[in-house]
């Protein structure tokens, strides 16, 4: 069945109308998953253009809060990634697609546009970046997150290759813009004392490429990934959306049939929380409660484990990140970021998602409110337990 | 009189007054039918917006087709041909809660669950639970007098309504009563809105009684051998005590909702009950010991819920089964009746022979403490006229035992021709000049609700 026909499907009961973060600020059925469902079942019965649904069918954050209330089990991201492709195969992407194409498109190491704009940018005095960026592309305070680009990339400054049983995954944001994060992640895995990879020849996960619909894109990132992956047992994840890209994205750009990716894919949490016992906190209550991503399906052990570490994690409203959703509907994105922070019960905000992080910190909405990546947090907050 | 268009952009901007291809798709329907496109979609934020609104429309002869959710059962926010969708999902706020006098003022558009979070924080209670609670509006819920889970203890959305803010012919803008418990003076007027399902006029505030937040909270899930098994200890609990909540939930239901998958039910559960009982901790501790002790002898087996998130998993079932029993027959046709608690043995073995006459697979669940019924037909094939058959062999005997064809649905556009026979000449006559004192324009959802 052709990912496009579930659409017809839909018997438009509602029920997902409130778990979408974009309804939730433009409450009109045409920023809804069932009003989504319904053009696109409209596009493919003829009954309307698809140019008349371009916005509708974009401003979709493919957090997926709809499909794990949807009773029929609808697999709405799919079919709305289905579309884009559609879409962009037969009209001219715009300037936020065809800039994540230039960026995200090319493989690991022939990132030549990336360090070239990180020359750029670096040349700068650092106040200006945002500025400056805010005047020519008409970004909005995020764009400062780009002072952060660094010239030399995390992996080819941090790369490991022992042969080790575990690799970490490291993602585009933490490569190029937060090496503290990433330098904060290998410090905790040596106060668990686990040796682990760094692979130098790792890509970018590709999501951002398939929320754009470029499936193709996506997949031969995939592929690439998978090669680098395949002999290690275990991949640890700093972002929930690189390791959603992993779970969930890739068995479907790829087919479960083929040499899939054998290894234990684990986030970061998962894995210190599986070795808690090797460290010691120095937590005190209330200090801080975790940005749960939409991204993010926590376990029970996640969940003891942040009890643990007196961190909080109520099930969140979505940050308003979602790769070039915040790019294309800014003032949207905006109100929800400032929804989310609104709803901030503890002085500190830890993210586990670097989209949820530059959406969080760069905006700057409430200063009062830190945001700090929980890594990081936890890297401050922990000792290796003596004795041990 | 000039273009209808550009004295909407006037009143509601462009951001608000739609008339662009995508949204006049998709607010074509809503849970249950399709209508025609509407000519235009707009997006009140104010009462005054609604009365210049209501001014036009009458100016230009044009019907309005009030909108919560689009969350309407029986197709009663479907737009007609040349129509506008009035959506109230902007008017949206909580204007007010009065601790005190446990009184709250809201917009139409508020959705109930947000109403029963943000009063529960406070410590009170807004106990009408349409199963659709998480996505339906206050003001659809008022329009078609929504009833829910909790009505066998609590009533039902017409219980909790002190007083409307309506606006209706001519752009009046209406208070239909005093928000106070007991007022004696005059006819009944906000009673006369709730549940008129947008014809009357649009609703644009509404003052809602509130109760203090039960202490205690108990849910109990019980297995039957059979539905009978099931209805008759069901009635059984009725007359030793007065639970929140009382629902049955037949086989096919049970199927359909992946209970056994979840762990919910054992293998030979052929019929359930979910009990909810509330109150003071030493009154709910009361009402289960008698309440065990007839389960004892009636259920197969029971069991009750131990914290908050079990309690969740077993309503967000039982929430979703009217969309869960589409995986049993895409072309389901759902009712919702309603009789005397006493009389439902009696209906369901009446259903039962009809449909087995016909050869037609139907489920049961619902509010079987208040005597309202889900009858969805599953049928095999779309349009199978056996169901056309089926339906009207079972509001027969809805009519005979005393019973009505909608419990808390509404009649919508579904349901006019069988509520025209339900409600007989006489009424329909009164109704139809009611009408005319608060629409004479014939401009709020006309051919909807009553048979006219």
């Amino acid at each position: 069945m052709n990912a496009l026909n579930y659409a017809s499907l839909c018997v438009r009961c509602g029920k997902c109308l409130n778990t979408c973060p974009t309804y939730s600020v433009l409450p009109f059925e045409t920023s809804s998953p069932r009003g989504r469902l319904g053009l696109i079942d409209a596009i493919t019965t003829k009954r309307i253009n698809y140019r008349h649904a371009l916005e509708s069918l974009s401003s979709c954050m493919l957090c997926a809060r709809c499909e794990k209330v949807c009773e029929l089990k609808i697999p709405l991201t799919k079919i709305i990634v289905e579309m884009r492709h559609k879409m962009s195969v037969s009209s001219t992407p715009d300037f936020t697609e065809s800039a994540i194409r230039l960026l995200f498109g090319a493989p690991e190491g022939q990132r030549k546009n990336l360090k070239f704009l990180a020359k750029i940018l670096n040349a700068l005095p650092k106040g200006y970046v945002g500025g400056l960026l805010y005047r020519l592309l008409r970004l909005d305070s995020r764009a400062k997150v780009l002072q952060e680009l660094k010239v030399k990339t995390f992996l080819e400054l941090f790369k490991q290759e022992r042969n080790s049983e575990v690799a970490l995954f490291i993602g585009c944001a933490v490569n190029y813009l937060f090496h503290d994060i990433g330098a904060s992640a290998i410090s905790m895995f040596k106060k668990i004392e686990m040796p682990l990879d760094i692979p130098a020849s790792q890509n970018c996960c590709g999501l951002v490429l398939w929320a754009i619909g470029d499936k193709s894109g996506a997949k031969r990132l995939a592929e690439k990934n998978l090669k680098v992956f395949k002999n290690y047992k275990k991949i640890i994840f700093i972002c929930r959306s690189c390791s959603y890209a992993f779970k969930k994205l890739y068995p479907e750009l790829l087919g479960e049939s083929k040499e899939n990716l054998k290894a234990l894919l684990l986030d970061a949490t998962e894995i210190f929380s599986e070795n808690s016992k090797k460290l010691e906190f120095t937590c005190s209550e209330n200090e801080a409660e975790l940005h749960v991503a939409c991204h993010a399906e926590l376990t029970d052990s996640e969940l003891d484990f942040l009890k643990l570490l007196k961190i909080s994690a109520a099930d969140s409203s979505c940050c308003g990140g979602g790769g070039s959703f915040g790019l294309k509907f800014s003032s949207m994105s905006k109100r929800m970021a400032e929804n989310r922070l609104a709803k901030a019960s503890r002085p500190s905000i830890l993210t586990d998602c670097l989209g949820c992080h530059i959406q969080l910190k760069y905006l700057h909405i409430d200063k009062k409110v830190k945001v700090t990546h929980l890594l990081k947090w936890l890297d401050e907050k922990t000792v290796p337990k003596k004795g041990i | 009189m000039g273009n209808i268009y550009l004295k909407l952009v006037k009143i509601f901007g462009n951001e608000r007054a739609r008339f662009d291809d995508a949204t006049l798709e998709v607010y074509s329907y809503d849970a249950r039918a399709q209508g025609a496109r509407p000519i235009a979609v707009v997006f009140p934020k104010s009462t005054s917006e609604v009365a210049e609104l209501v001014k036009l429309a009458e100016e230009f002869k044009i019907a309005l087709v009030a909108r919560g959710a689009g969350s309407s059962a029986v197709g009663g926010a479907i737009p007609l041909q040349g129509s506008v969708t009035v959506c109230f999902s902007l008017m949206n706020k909580i204007k007010k809660i009065s601790t005190g006098d446990r009184i709250a003022v809201v917009e139409p558009g508020v959705i109930t669950k947000d109403l029963q979070q943000t009063v529960e924080k406070v410590g009170l209670f807004y106990p009408p639970d349409p199963a659709s609670a998480e996505h339906s509006t206050i003001g659809g819920n008022i329009a078609t007098n929504a009833g829910g889970l909790r009505a066998v203890k609590y009533g039902v959305t017409r219980n909790y309504v002190l007083s409307l803010e309506v606006v209706t012919g001519n752009g009046r803008i209406l208070d239909t009563g005093i928000a106070v418990i007991k007022d004696a003076v005059g006819y009944d007027l906000t009673s006369l809105f709730i549940g008129s399902e947008g014809t009357l006029g649009l609703i644009t505030e509404a003052k809602i009684r509130l109760l203090p937040k039960p202490e205690s909270i108990q849910t109990v899930l019980a297995e039957f051998a059979d539905t009978k098994s099931a209805i008759n200890a069901s009635l059984e609990i009725l007359n030793a005590i007065t639970p929140c909540a009382i629902e049955i939930i037949d086989f096919s239901a049970i199927i359909a909702s992946g209970a056994k998958e979840l762990g919910l039910v054992s293998n030979v559960c052929k019929s359930a009950l979910l009990i909810e009982l509330d109150g003071l901790e030493n009154q709910v501790n009361l009402e289960m010991q008698k309440m065990r002790v007839l389960l004892d002898k009636s259920a197969l087996t029971y069991k009750t819920a131990k914290n908050l998130r079990e309690r969740d998993v077993l309503w967000a079932v039982r929430r979703g089964l009217s969309t869960a029993l589409y995986k049993k027959s895409p072309y389901k046709v759902a009712e919702d009746v309603s009789v005397l608690p006493s009389k439902i043995p009696d209906f369901v073995s009446r259903l039962e022979n009809i449909c087995k006459s016909l050869n037609l697979e139907f489920a049961i669940y619902g509010h079987v403490g208040d005597g309202n019924l889900h009858v969805n037909f599953l049928p095999k094939q779309k349009d199978d006229p056996n169901v056309i058959k089926a339906r009207e062999l079972a509001f027969e005997e809805i009519w005979k035992l005393g019973g009505s064809i909608s419990g808390e649905h509404g009649v919508g556009s579904t349901k006019v021709d069988a509520a025209k026979r339900q409600l007989g000449h006489e009424k329909i006559s009164i109704m139809r000049d009611i009408k005319k004192i608060f629409d004479p324009c014939n401009i709020f959802n006309p051919k909807r609700g009553l048979p006219l």
